[in-house]
């Protein structure tokens, strides 16, 4: 069946989504859906799967115009999504997994007829593949099984139209063949196949078509037979960069604020070099798990190092609580995810900006800390930061996403760290303000003299704020690439390096 | 003198008996067990008692204390005793109704069980209750608070947590209550589970009705060392005189007594409790079957107050020694 | 200067000035309802008792506090008093001491849970309802179940006397309470208690050694929960092993009718104070109506049910405020 959208639109507090997004999914081909984080991808499958109700435009299956409300409108219709995180009852058969929403059919007097059931999910099984018991525990399957099995379920509930998000993230390359093997099945019985991957290859080597967004907005829909690698990436993040490269900073190689060397941790990271040189922002790139955050956690001492040295300011140093990472070592750390492990939503903002140097607050005598210090130091930070809010006072929980990330760096300027990791530094706030918090930290390095660290997976984002990027994959650094502006160097060369270290 | 000859008389008995017991002893194998939910001051009382009967009888008597006092720890423990060979039980049951099954799991096994401190609900396997009746104590101890009171006045009725004894306490409070015109219960105060619990009602209880109160009656333990605690620090801070009578003889109890702060209380016979089920048993080993229409047996209760606090104990040994010779005859019968 | 905070809210803020609303109207209720109950016996009582209930309450509400729960208050409480009851009676040792000994051990009942918290990584409930059975097996192991009745009659005068009319607990109430609202809003442990409860991740990420925070809330507990055993074995004249039984309802009870978030990082401590005064002021006003003794404890739930429901219901009514 065809699949349709016209004119799509969603907006969260701040953030406009889905800005007019047209595209057209047809029957018998596997249409792949593009973007960089946050480009809107998991919206628009929300909105298509009936997830999330677009506030504007429509969705249409052959021709008939959707009102999905919810998941289960968009099953009804014959839309399916597989992904990794559909949760499966793992003390369950996989036939009951199969058939868990089909029982009614299976009914006999007052209890249920597993013959037949076993049987037709032993169908199922192996119409994807599967050589299985459906009796079995699907609790012991593989993850690439277990998806298998969900793709096994959608087939079993005539499914129209399947959307596969991110299906080879976890699964080994051998899978990923069997995978591909029925994907390609499915295409020539006619099915309309909507694909979401990061991983270029498997786009090129399986898709038919590909559907590009970028902030939202609709970048444009190709035939894969017209693409290559660099014109696909060339759509997806811009003929020009959005962002204008900042100004080179100089700074000096043998004046290291930061030096690693050979750093381990089990099952995070491997054998991790690097220098960070005093009023530099260096880059981490790579995707999530590649050890880029877990690198960072390792220096600030949350996870444990199992070999290697660390330097700061040229003397070794044995980091081994966060609290020695911060009052020692004067390092802060931003988290990525700012509202599970960031801020104190329920907090007001001096609270969560002092927090770190209450000590320093301390009234010998009384032990109280000084209230109008707290605020003062408070007061003068937002006005640094530019931090739109009613006053000190104000639950950070109702400040925009802009301004809390703003509130997470100021904790670490009052702390008077001369290191500050940002992780994800942009990840949920608007174009306006992401342009700020760049310039925050672009000015930090170039007027105060920090020495950043920026963890990103958005690529121009680290191209322009960067001046060296140091490139992740499966735990290690496997690439050290110069940021812009460098002689000889464009934004494409750059992001075409990196790609390349990634492959 | 008379209670040295008695004793002598008894142990005499015992003697002869327990050797008559050892031949049967070795047709069935009695093996005798006691046991109770868990630590308590009254059992320790009531152990002496068993601790008395096994010295003077010299039959062993296995003594068990369990963990809580839910029935499920009870039945627990005691099949793993009966499994172990016990034959006749002497038991406090831990909740009057819910010990039913585990009664007559047991009688199938063919064991004797005599309840004592509390009764299980008729019908019971068990053959005998040895204890306090609940309601006549009750209507004991009203009796002589009125008595002390002059015969007219307000009373706060203290009742413990409900169940099958707190109702016949109850009653029979109201039941003498009712017969004296001139005196009126003016309030009740009941779910007394806790010593806290109990003094903060009793407490709220006082202040609602201050100045109108003649007399208190407790007809539980844990109440009645409250009310014993309360009163005392009531009256040594002036407040009007306010009688009482509680039950049991708890230590606390016992000094607020002597100090004058409440009237009296209630002693059970925990020896005889401890003792008398054992002479039952022992004599029902021995092939004695209950006398038709038994089952009750009133282990007495006696009014302390502070003229016989130092002489009680000697009466209540007479009083278990009466019953323990009306034994046979009374109740047994061969 | 105080007036001016009080009105900026920063001294009483929404939340407690439901709860205290609540309490002033069940206390107008009650007066106008029976004479008893502003006679100086009472309302001597009702503050004594009131001021029990807040160590019990404050046991738990330190607790809560970091998003933790100690269900072993009651039984640390028997402890801590059964080991008075010993030292002062069956050892004979001045009281003082017996005092500062009982106090140790409730401490050392605290670092143990907070031992096994932390240092094993177990879970709060876990740990201790199985202290809560350990330490009432040793409770009764070390009494019998006897009580002890030698107390000193100048450590009963703690309990049983009073200044102005009021007990000398209600002071001792006042003074904690003001301690406990001085600690969580000027003290950096107190502060870091809370962000620790709101969101132990972030308080991680921020360099808060949680662990040694919740070791803290832990001794804390115990002791607030030994002070609170004594000060019954003072009231009472004796040390009873059942202290502490009835303890586990009434420390969640109030807390939370206090206003303690159950889940963590909030606490107030004139919220607790109007929730110990409600919960006497319910139990007191039941006898006083002589509820039906029978029926009495579905009364007692409806009523902090209802107090409860009202609170959660001026939260929703004060967001809706701030919304529009």
């Amino acid at each position: 069946m065809t699949l349709e959208l016209v004119g799509l639109s969603k907006s969260f507090p701040g953030v406009k989504a889905l800005d007019d997004v047209s595209a057209t999914f047809h029957p018998g081909e596997v249409h792949a859906l593009l973007g960089e984080n946050g480009a809107g991808k998991s919206t628009l499958i929300k909105a298509i799967c009936g997830i999330h109700a677009a506030d504007a435009g429509v969705i249409k299956l052959d021709g008939e115009t959707l009102k999905l409300g919810s998941l289960r409108d968009g099953l009804n219709k014959g839309i399916t999504i597989v992904n990794q995180e559909i949760q499966v009852f793992s003390e369950a058969s996989i036939a009951e997994n199969i058939m868990i929403d089909k029982l009614e059919l299976y009914r006999e007097g007052r209890g249920l007829n597993w013959a037949r059931l076993n049987a037709d999910a032993a169908d199922v099984l192996e119409r994807v593949g599967l050589d299985l018991d459906p009796e079995d525990h699907i609790g012991d399957l593989s993850a690439a099984q277990k998806q298998l099995v969900q793709i096994g379920k959608a087939l079993s509930r005539d499914a129209k139209v399947l959307l596969l998000d991110e299906p080879t993230s976890s699964i080994t390359a051998s899978e990923v063949e069997r995978l591909f093997k029925l994907v390609r099945d499915l295409r020539s019985s006619g099915m309309t196949l909507i694909f979401v991957s990061h991983k270029l290859e498997e786009v090129l080597e399986i898709c038919d078509r590909i559907t590009v967004l970028r902030d939202g907005k609709h970048v444009g829909t190709e035939l894969i037979a017209d693409m290559t690698r660099e014109t696909i990436v060339e759509m997806m993040i811009g003929r020009k960069l959005l962002i204008e490269a900042f100004p080179r900073l100089e700074t000096d190689a043998d004046d290291l604020a930061l030096e690693v060397t050979n750093l381990a941790a089990p099952g995070l990271v491997k054998d991790a070099s690097f220098g960070l040189r005093r009023g530099e922002v260096l880059g981490f790139y790579g995707l999530v798990g590649s050890g880029r955050t877990e690198l960072a956690r390792t220096l600030i001492g949350l996870y444990a190092k199992s070999a290697g040295t660390v330097k700061v300011n040229g003397a070794p140093v044995e980091i081994d609580s966060i609290g020695t990472a911060i009052e020692k070592h004067r390092i802060g750390y931003v988290s990525e995810n700012r509202k599970e492990d960031g801020l104190f939503l329920d907090f007001d903002i001096e609270t969560n900006i002092t927090m770190p140097v209450w000590k320093r607050l301390r009234n010998p005598l009384t032990r109280a800390i000084n209230g109008s210090r707290q605020r003062k130091i408070a007061a003068d930070l937002m006005e640094a930061l530019d931090v739109r809010a009613t006053g000190p006072e104000q639950r950070v929980g109702d400040l925009s996403g802009g301004n809390q990330q703003k509130i997470s760096i100021a904790k670490w300027l009052a702390a008077d760290c001369d290191i500050l990791i940002v992780d994800e530094p942009s990840v949920g706030v608007d174009v306006g303000a992401k342009a700020m918090i760049h310039k925050l930290i672009w000015d930090l390095a170039a007027t105060q003299g920090k020495s950043v660290i920026v963890i990103s997976s958005d690529m121009p984002e680290i191209i322009s704020l960067a001046s060296r990027i140091l490139v992740f994959k499966e735990q290690r650094i496997v690439g050290d690439v110069p940021g812009l502006p460098e002689p000889g160097q464009t934004e494409d060369s750059v992001s075409r390096a990196i790609g390349r270290m990634m492959a | 003198m008379k209670h040295f000859k008695s004793t002598a008389k008894a142990t005499l008995m015992g003697l002869a008996l327990a050797t008559a017991w050892g031949a049967a002893a070795t047709a069935e194998e009695a093996r005798f067990a006691w046991y109770a939910s868990t630590v308590h001051p009254y059992f320790d009382e009531v152990q002496t008692g068993v601790d008395a009967f096994s010295e003077k009888t010299g039959i062993e008597v296995v003594k068990r204390l369990g963990q809580d006092w839910t029935q499920d720890n009870q039945n627990e423990n005691v099949s793993a005793m009966a499994a172990q060979g016990f034959t006749h039980f002497s038991i406090f049951p831990s909740d009057v109704a819910g010990a039913q099954g585990l009664y007559e799991e047991l009688a199938e096994r063919g064991v004797t069980i005599v309840d004592f401190g509390q009764a299980t609900q008729d019908p019971t396997p068990a053959s005998f209750y040895v204890g306090t009746q609940a309601k006549e104590a009750a209507m004991q101890a009203t009796e002589a608070l009125i008595e002390a009171m002059g015969g007219s006045g307000n009373i706060i009725n203290i009742l413990e947590v409900p169940g099958e004894n707190t109702r016949l306490r109850d009653e029979g409070v109201q039941e003498v209550v009712a017969r004296y015109p001139d005196v009126q219960i003016i309030q009740t105060v009941g779910d007394l589970a806790t010593i806290e619990g109990s003094v903060e009602k009793v407490q709220n209880a006082i202040a609602a009705n201050l100045g109108n109160i003649d007399g208190m009656i407790a007809t539980g333990y844990t109440p009645t060392v409250a009310v014993a605690e309360l009163l005392t620090e009531y009256h040594e801070q002036g407040g009007e005189k306010i009688h009482f009578f509680g039950i049991d003889t708890d230590a606390v109890v016992m000094d607020a007594i002597r100090d004058g702060h409440i009237d009296g209380t209630l002693a059970q016979n925990p020896y005889g409790h401890g003792y008398i089920p054992l002479e039952i048993l022992r004599l029902m080993s021995e092939g004695y079957t209950p006398v038709e229409g038994t089952h009750a047996i009133d282990a007495g209760v006696l009014t302390v107050t502070a003229d016989n606090i130092d002489t009680y104990e000697g009466e209540i040994s007479t009083l278990t020694q009466g019953i323990i010779d009306s034994l046979v005859g009374t109740y047994l019968t061969k | 200067m105080f007036m001016q905070r009080l009105r900026a809210g920063r001294i009483i803020t929404g939340a407690e000035a439901g709860i205290l609303g609540a309490a002033l109207l069940l206390v107008m209720i009650f007066a106008i309802a029976s004479d008893s109950f502003l006679t100086q016996y009472n309302v001597f009582n009702l503050t004594r008792t009131q001021s029990l209930y807040m160590f019990v309450a404050l046991a738990q509400a330190i607790m809560l506090v970091t998003g933790n729960m100690n269900l072993s208050v009651g039984a640390i409480a028997g402890l801590t008093a059964v080991t008075f009851g010993y030292t002062v009676d069956t050892l004979g040792l001045p009281w003082p001491l017996c005092v500062l000994i009982a106090l140790s051990v409730s401490l050392g009942t605290g670092f143990f849970n907070g031992f096994v918290m932390t240092k094993l990584g177990v879970n709060s409930f876990i740990v201790t309802l199985s202290t809560l059975f350990i330490f009432t097996g040793i409770v009764y192991g070390v009494s019998e179940g006897y009580s002890y009745r030698n107390i000193p009659a100048s450590f009963k005068a703690i309990g049983r006397g009073s200044f102005l009319g009021l007990p000398y607990l209600f002071y001792l109430m006042l003074g904690t309470l003001g301690a406990v609202w001085y600690m969580f809003r000027y003290t950096i442990f107190g502060r870091q208690l809370l962000a620790t409860g709101s969101n132990k991740e972030a308080a991680e990420l921020s360099g808060i050694n949680t662990n040694r925070i919740i070791m803290g809330a832990n001794l804390l507990s115990s002791l607030f929960a030994g002070v609170g055993g004594l000060l019954w074995v003072s009231r009472l004249g004796s040390a009873q092993p059942a202290i502490g039984e009835n303890w586990l309802i009434i420390s969640f009870a109030v807390a939370i009718i206090g206003g303690t978030a159950l889940a963590g990082g909030r606490i107030t401590a004139l919220g607790l104070f109007a929730g110990g005064l409600i919960m006497v002021l319910i139990k007191n006003g039941l006898i006083l109506v002589q509820a039906n003794v029978y029926f009495e404890q579905a009364f007692l739930g409806s009523i902090i049910l209802l107090t409860i429901l009202l609170d959660r219901a001026r939260e929703v009514w004060s967001a809706k405020a701030r919304k529009s």
